[in-house]
């Protein structure tokens, strides 16, 4: 995974990288922006999200020069609200361990699930790669989470949007 | 007691080492000792006869293994020539342009009914107040292709399970990938548009 690429997502102040694209379908449906930069092999766009109060927004899209939030959505160019959104998403974090075979991406210490339901958030729940999963309603969740952000090696995550 | 044997097992080694070593600095220069050369000079005449024997079982299964496969490689060549029968070309399926098919179809709806489970709502007022929201210009332009006969079913893709609980290489995902939700328009038995209001 090539973290320029990458999307990313601003969870509890922390960006991350996203190992999802929950853009990729609304372009499917909408049609692709004209003016989409990039490269032809790259989906021509990086963007951001946020999860605020719950909810999954969208907050940033880097498209080259002449795309971006406010162009996509210019009734809406603080942010949007992904609402069309149902799945997992799984922000990587920790040191890499592998390349994932059956992923595009790598498989690193440990992983942050955020399940989401049209938009809002149902669960979350981290996944050490190499011990057992720890559910978000486990009284060490808190934690351990906080633990493993703090970690030296995951300073490039704690940078502030 | 098994460690002891051990230990006094392995203590021999040394011991040996410091003897062969003390035979071969004591030794006249570029001389070993007739014992040694007779084995040697015995190892070697031995596997001399084994590489024979070893060439000679060669040539002998190469011989065998051509005169029992030179059928199968003519047959092989013969069938390169023969005629095959052509295969009938799949015939493309309108389906195949759209993420939901006839299979994954579950109920008729009206456009009215689909429009009024669409309502989104977000407290920072960040989506229209529009059915399906953002996604409103695709909704219209599915009921902008409705024809009279047509009916407007809800469908649902079903998305791919990945193994879990996950080996450790994989990525631990509970959730399916790919699963979709939306609406589409059947028309003599067969999809011809969709609109996706929900997937991963």
């Amino acid at each position: 995974m090539n973290a320029l690429l990458s999307e990313h997502l601003i969870l509890r102040g922390e960006r991350m990288v996203l190992d999802s694209q929950p853009l990729g379908g609304f372009f499917q449906i909408n049609g692709h922006p004209s003016g989409l930069g990039g490269h032809p092999r790259w989906r021509g766009y990086a963007a951001t999200w946020e999860i605020q109060d719950g909810r999954l927004y969208l907050v940033a899209v880097d498209g080259g020069p002449d795309v971006g939030l406010d162009t996509l959505f210019p009734d809406n160019p603080d942010g949007v609200f992904a609402h069309w959104y149902t799945g997992e998403l799984r922000c990587p974090g920790g040191k890499r361990l592998q390349i994932a075979h059956r992923l595009y991406s790598v498989l690193t210490e440990f992983d942050v699930f955020i399940a989401v339901n049209k938009g809002v958030v149902t669960k979350e729940r981290v996944v050490m790669n190499t011990l057992t999963p720890l559910e978000d309603d486990d009284p060490a969740f808190e934690a351990e989470y906080q633990k493993l952000m703090s970690l030296p090696r995951n300073a490039h995550l704690r940078r502030k949007d | 007691m098994l460690i002891w044997v051990c230990a006094y097992l392995l203590a021999a080694i040394p011991a040996l080492v410091l003897v062969r070593l003390f035979q071969v600095l004591t030794a006249p220069a570029g001389e070993l000792s007739g014992f040694l050369k007779d084995l040697i000079s015995m190892l070697r005449e031995q596997y001399k006869l084994d590489q024979d024997k070893r060439l000679l079982a060669g040539k002998w299964a190469v011989t065998f293994c051509a005169i029992l496969l030179w059928p199968l490689a003519v047959a092989f060549w013969v069938s390169k020539f023969r005629l095959k029968p052509e295969k009938p070309a799949r015939v493309p399926d309108p389906e195949d342009a759209f993420d939901i098919k006839s299979a994954h179809l579950l109920r008729t709806v009206t456009a009215a009914e689909a429009e009024s489970q669409a309502i989104v709502t977000d407290p920072l007022g960040r989506v229209p107040a529009l059915p399906f929201g953002h996604l409103n210009p695709g909704w219209l332009r599915l009921l902008a292709q409705m024809q009279e006969g047509d009916t407007l079913w809800y469908g649902e893709v079903p998305g791919r399970q990945l193994p879990f609980p996950a080996p450790e290489r994989n990525v631990q995902f509970e959730l399916p990938i790919g699963a979709k939700r939306g609406y589409a328009i059947q028309r003599q038995g067969k999809v011809v548009a969709d609109f996706l209001f929900e997937w991963d």
